[in-house]
């Protein structure tokens, strides 16, 4: 199912005060995909995915489903499944309780349920016990079924919640911080088990994260959201290499890019008195943005290091040093370089189209 | 052998060990070797011999029996309602935004006032002649009703068991009302340790009001439940300030000379105040004993039943 946001913005008042939390929010989310909504703790990207839930409901602008308004849609007719952040499992309820509970409890559901059991002519349960079966298969719990859920760890319990979500067949699933309660190491898989599982369901998929490599990982899309406000919307890989500001340039990437004052004269790229690339940009001063990854060592290199100090961050490592001028730069390491000595010289090359060039107000003017 | 550090946490306990020792476990202990005495005499501690006569006596005297089933009416006829009413107000509280914290406090009152001045209060209320609740009666046209009179149920049974309805029916209102402020102060913060996002998913889900209470909130809530029905339980078993309150110390109405309204404790502390007769405070012991072990029994009974209905986490 197709999702659309338009103009949508939702305010939250306490004592008097009022706050933006979401401001004339505008995007589409196309059927079937996996989208992501990525941004820093407060910007809104839960709000949003409450919003679709039905949850919260909109202070302005309208929510699509398949070109259908639900703005004022109550959330058990929305047909949505939602994931939550501690999966808010019923801790007294076994894992096939949980599962079948949607099924048995909801007063649209369970009336849907009895009459397909009477027209297939068997026992409303057996129905309920196929279809909990079916989808704990899909998630890979069918072993835990009469398990507690306080009896499973964290990625389990995280499979069990999704599991009750999907059991509604539901035309969106929403994840709200599916995996920020998980180790480091069930964090990629059970995030590459997300991927998988919403491949095999085709389920519109939107999913909620502060972790931006997460979001790079397994989405098909990503929204980068600051301040209640949409930064940039597209495919992981593109918001990535061509942000459109500064602080899309800084949230995304493993390794912080290296922003740095530069100036632009003639369409030379300057850093200090070093030439590192040409532009169409008019002359002036302006911030640069260059990955580490593209920073590539070359004899014939413009930009010249002192280095300075390395980090090692498992198998890769990033070098830091510093320009003529003063500023830091880290790149990283090429495994073929030879080890590095500190203090000595070095000269780098950018890759071509790697150069991103800022103005005053952190908006992208031109990338080379 | 004790090392070292647990000779610390040994001497630590001591001062409350010894308080302990002579305020609680000495008269315990004493009390249950007092009621075995026959025909003890307090002021020279001097007894006939060790028979079970204390306790036979007991469980012959119609007093006692009174005592007996006022304690049980209020302990499963007062608290039950209580209880209800106590968790329909506290999921009322609950789901109000305005005007909460002074809802809280109102029923919140009872808990600070004092039980005997609440107590006279409600006597007042109940007054046959000049009562809020006969004046309320008759705004409906009804005639004023002799709450708490005994009047000629001396001489006729059925007028004294009308009496005695009627006064239990001023006991179960009082008893829930003076209750109800401590049980809903537990249940509401039961009620608001269970997480918001429960409630979200039931919501999604399209579970109905009625099912998100029967299947998520009374569960998630048995913990509190089940603590608030033992102390209430326990508590109404030594129930005795609210009937001298309300029945003054002849523990009934004008008039009635059998301590229709008495319960356990107050059998207890009458028999301790003739102590100068001969049994007098061997029976008192043997009734406390008899009380005691009620109060275990119903405990364990329950403790035992809990886990069929109780989820912790």
């Amino acid at each position: 199912m197709q999702v659309v946001f338009e103009n949508v913005t939702k305010e939250f008042s306490s004592r008097g005060k009022t706050v933006k939390a979401v401001n004339g929010l505008s995007l589409s989310i196309k059927s079937g995909t996996l989208f992501g909504f990525l941004g820093p703790s407060g910007c809104g990207k839960s709000t949003s995915l409450f919003m679709i839930s039905g949850i919260h409901d909109l202070t302005s602008g309208h929510i699509l489903f398949d070109n259908k308004d639900v703005s004022n849609l109550a959330p058990e007719k929305r047909g949505v499944g939602m994931v939550f952040q501690n999966y808010a499992l019923y801790p007294h309820l076994s894992v096939r309780e949980n599962i079948e509970f949607p099924l048995v409890n909801s007063t649209i559901l369970s009336k849907q349920l009895k009459r397909q059991a009477k027209e297939l002519q068997i026992k409303f349960m057996d129905l309920v016990d196929s279809k909990v079966k079916e989808v704990a298969k899909v998630v890979e719990i069918t072993e835990y079924l009469y398990r507690k859920p306080s009896e499973l760890s964290g990625g389990q319990q995280q499979r069990v919640a999704i599991a009750r979500a999907l059991v509604k067949e539901p035309s969106i699933l929403l994840l709200d911080e599916p995996l920020s309660n998980l180790d480091a190491r069930l964090r990629v898989q059970t995030r590459d088990e997300i991927r998988r599982i919403q491949r095999e369901t085709g389920i519109t998929t939107v999913f909620v994260t502060h972790d931006q490599e997460e979001a790079l990982n397994i989405c098909d899309e990503i929204a980068i959201l600051d301040n209640g406000t949409l930064q940039q919307v597209g495919q992981p890989q593109q918001v990535y290499d061509r942000p459109c500001n500064i602080f899309v340039a800084k949230f995304l990437g493993s390794f912080p890019i290296n922003i740095l004052n530069s100036s632009v004269k003639d369409g030379n790229v300057c850093i200090g008195t070093m030439k590192v690339g040409r532009t169409t940009a008019p002359d002036g001063g302006y911030r640069i943005g260059i990955r580490p990854e593209n920073l590539l060592p070359d004899d014939d290199g413009n930009l010249r290091l002192t280095l300075t100090s390395g980090l090692r961050h498992g198998g890769i490592e990033t070098v830091e040093g510093t320009t003529s001028d003063g500023q830091r730069v880290r790149f990283v390491k090429n495994p073929s370089m030879y080890d590095i000595r500190f203090g000595a010289s070095i000269s780098l090359r950018c890759k071509k189209d790697s150069l991103i060039l800022f103005n005053d107000n952190g908006e992208t003017m031109d990338q080379c | 052998m004790l090392k070292k550090r647990d000779y610390k946490a040994y001497i630590y306990l001591l001062p409350a060990f010894f308080l302990m020792a002579v305020f609680i476990m000495y008269p315990v202990i004493s009390t249950f070797i007092t009621s075995f005495k026959e025909g003890y005499r307090f002021l020279t501690d001097s007894f006939v011999r060790f028979s079970f006569e204390n306790y036979t006596g007991i469980l012959e005297d119609e007093t006692f029996h009174r005592a007996l089933i006022n304690t049980t009416f209020i302990a499963f006829i007062c608290v039950p309602f209580s209880m209800l009413t106590a968790l329909i107000v506290a999921l009322l509280l609950n789901s109000i935004k305005k005007l909460k914290g002074l809802f809280m406090t109102l029923f919140y009152l009872p808990q600070v006032t004092n039980i005997i001045a609440a107590g006279m209060v409600f006597a007042l209320i109940f007054n046959n002649n000049f009562g809020l609740m006969n004046l309320f009666l008759g705004l409906f046209g009804v005639d004023p009703v002799q709450w708490i009179s005994g009047v000629g149920i001396a001489a006729s049974g059925e007028l004294y068991n009308q009496s005695y309805m009627r006064c239990l029916f001023v006991l179960f209102v009082y008893s829930t009302w003076s209750g109800l402020s401590l049980k809903v102060v537990l249940f509401l913060g039961g009620l608001q340790n269970i997480r918001k996002d429960y409630y979200q998913v039931a919501r999604l889900d399209g579970t109905s009001r009625w099912k998100t209470l029967k299947r998520i909130t009374l569960p998630l809530l048995s913990p509190t439940t089940f603590y608030v029905f033992i102390t209430a339980v326990i508590t109404a078993f030594k129930a005795y300030s609210s009937v001298v309150a309300l029945f003054t110390s002849t523990y009934g109405p004008a008039g009635d000379n059998t301590k229709m309204m008495i319960t356990i404790v107050g059998y207890i502390i009458d028999s301790l105040g003739s102590y100068l007769t001969a049994g007098a405070v061997s029976t008192a012991s043997a009734a406390a004993v008899i009380l005691m072990t009620i109060i275990m029994i119903l405990t364990a009974l329950q403790f035992k039943v809990s886990k069929r209905w109780v989820h912790y986490k």
